[in-house]
């Protein structure tokens, strides 16, 4: 079962491409990841219909996007890159607003998560910090009983204290097994520790989309002396980097020679390397 | 007053005390100088039904929908339809509608009363100005309740055309300068504005079903 | 029951979760047949992948270390000498595996390494 499943997914720009084929479990969380302008804010407006697709196929819950997109977003949670409400609003008028439109709005889960993020009830969205907006994008986001959240970028102009909290927050979300999240981030260390899968975006392109464990679980770093590199023979390191200080290696376990111990590879090193390594062929 | 204007801190309810104030000083003010017989009172009270106009352009300027805003609604549960009246273009076509109907109210109010006497067209002016923006304020403070999202549009533009067109052939009635000319070219009119405004939401409507760039 | 993860230290996570349970298992501190965590709550609490907490407890219970009762849960399985004997075999067999690899990069003979192997036991026996 299947919260989101997207194949072949296509959009031609001037100057960018977009070709993505991923799928996420339901019950789990993924982080998109993937530098500025990878394609990750134009892969959620396609999936969203926001934007008409060249081609692909894209199914949520199950069915295709487009078979009634306004009966699925009762069930998504969805906070998008530049997103907000006219100046003059207050998240209690947005309240206000809001629970006519969504069938299932929750008044109490959302001035709770109010209370708790510290956004004033009655103080104008155009006088909220870039922070508050956030996270008052967030409650609303959370407060009508979604089973997908949709995340584009949600921890930017966030201090790591409020980082924290939405963190903690997406945490408790997924304690139940129908809830699903795709969050996507520039920041990785954000999701290093949270995520059940990670797919990693480059020039409209996916990397690499797996189960995290399994893919860190695939790769090994090492660090050496130039002369200590140079003896353990010729392997074909997904990465490497010289400097005066030594070398440092990212390569499959598989193709470590034996007696080699390698160091755990974080999520960002692992991204970082298989974008230098793309961007070189 | 200053809050107002600076365009930063304009919040809605700062700009309904506005329009209502400067509706009811219109509206004393026109009638004040309307008791006196002459052309002078007249053109004091066309200027002071301008004010009206710029408050109204003031009210509008709230239900601008600012591109952060259209992005969010792209998240909300609403069918292509519902989603029409939350978008820039239906909000353009409204407010040359409301323009349409200052003008063509006004235009049909002055052929009720039987035009170039100067009495009744100043009283005719302050009554327009409250027939025509109270309910207009009332309207707004309405499609605040949603701003966007999902305009009564169409019962507004039914109320505003059934007051003009009533309001003014009452008015010129009770003022003693009926003309039952008037009162068919006010029908029409009246007609004539509604069928705008149907026209208009139909065609937002298939402008919206368009294939997306 | 409690799990402590070291981000820092180069252990995988599954294998601290494994490894801490498996000796509280052992030493006793946890019961027979005392239920664990469920799986996502587990992973929840230490804010990691329920994915890392699954793969923890299917290595507990493929060793033996635990039970799952469908529909219920995660279960401490009764303690057996046996296994536990079986357990430290294993890990001197592994041990054991890991000598014969770093002896022949540095090419010790079967002899040297009994000669270091009496050194160690000299003083445990």
């Amino acid at each position: 079962m299947y919260a989101l499943e997207i194949q072949n997914l296509q959009k031609k720009f001037e100057g960018f491409s977009l070709d993505v084929s991923f799928s996420l479990p339901k019950g789990c969380v993924m982080g998109l990841i993937g530098t500025n302008g990878a394609g990750k804010s134009t892969t959620i407006k396609l999936v969203l219909d926001m934007l008409n697709k060249d081609g692909g196929m894209v199914k949520l819950f199950g069915k295709d996007h487009k078979e009634d997109l306004a009966a699925a977003k009762e069930d998504m949670g969805i906070v998008l890159d530049g997103m907000g409400f006219p100046v003059g609003f207050t998240p209690k008028y947005i309240g206000s607003l809001l629970k006519d439109i969504y069938k299932n709005w929750e008044q109490d889960t959302y001035c709770s998560l109010l209370e708790k993020f510290d956004i004033p009830y009655t103080k104008a969205w155009g006088e909220l910090s870039t922070g508050m907006k956030m996270k008052l994008n967030l409650a609303v986001a959370l407060s009508h009983r979604p089973k997908l959240l949709l995340l584009d970028e949600p921890t930017n102009g966030l201090d790591p204290f409020a980082r924290d909290q939405v963190l903690e927050l997406l945490t408790e979300f997924t304690r139940d097994e129908e809830h699903s999240v795709l969050i996507s981030s520039h920041i990785v260390s954000d999701l290093e520790r949270i995520c059940d899968y990670v797919t990693f975006l480059d020039k409209g392109r996916v990397l690499v989309s797996d189960e995290k464990d399994a893919l860190l679980a695939r790769y090994g770093g090492l660090q050496l002396s130039a002369e200590e590199y140079a003896a353990l023979g010729d392997l074909s390191p997904v990465h490497l980097r010289e400097s005066h200080n030594g070398v440092e290696a990212i390569l499959l376990r598989e193709d470590l020679p034996a007696g080699v111990t390698p160091l755990p590879v974080t999520v960002e090193e692992l991204f970082v390397a298989m974008v230098k390594e793309a961007r070189e062929v | 007053m200053k809050r107002v204007m600076r365009k930063e801190h304009r919040d809605l309810s700062d700009t309904w005390r506005v329009v209502c104030l400067i509706t009811l000083f219109t509206a004393f003010l026109g009638a004040y100088f309307g008791g006196r017989e002459d052309v002078q009172g007249a053109i004091v009270a066309a200027l002071l039904c301008s004010c009206s106009l710029v408050a109204l352009y003031l009210a509008d300027g709230e239900l601008s929908l600012s591109p952060e805003y259209i992005r969010f609604t792209e998240t909300l549960p609403l069918s292509p339809r519902q989603k029409v009246y939350g978008k820039q273009l239906y909000l353009l076509i409204y407010r040359l509608g409301f323009l349409l109907v200052t003008g063509l109210g006004f235009a049909g109010g002055l052929l009720t009363a039987g035009c170039f006497e100067a009495v009744r067209l100043a009283g005719f002016l302050c009554l327009e100005g409250l027939l025509l923006f109270l309910p207009g304020g009332l309207f707004m403070i309405l499609t605040a309740k949603v701003s966007g999202v999902n305009h009564p549009m169409p019962r507004a533009a039914l109320l505003m055309t059934v007051l003009l067109g009533g309001a003014f052939p009452l008015g010129a009635f009770f003022q003693g300068s009926f003309r039952p000319e008037g009162l068919q070219i006010c029908v029409l009119l009246a007609a004539g504005i509604l069928l705008y405004f149907i026209a208009a939401e139909r065609a937002v409507s298939l402008w919206e079903k368009r294939p997306l760039p | 029951m409690h799990v402590f993860i070291d981000n820092k230290s180069g252990t995988p996570i599954y294998d601290q979760i494994y490894t801490q349970i498996k000796s509280q298992i052992i030493n006793g501190s946890l019961k027979e047949d005392e239920m664990l965590p469920s799986i996502r709550g587990l992973a929840k609490d230490l804010r990691i992948s329920f994915i890392t907490t699954k793969h923890a407890y299917d290595e507990l219970e493929k060793e033996g270390f635990l039970y799952t009762v469908p529909g219920k849960g995660c279960f401490v399985a009764p303690r057996n000498l046996e296994l536990l004997r079986e357990e430290n075999l294993k890990k001197i067999e592994s041990h054991m595996e890991q000598i014969a690899v770093l002896a022949a990069s540095c090419n010790l003979t079967k002899e040297d390494l009994k000669a270091m192997l009496d050194f160690c036991m000299e003083d445990k026996t």
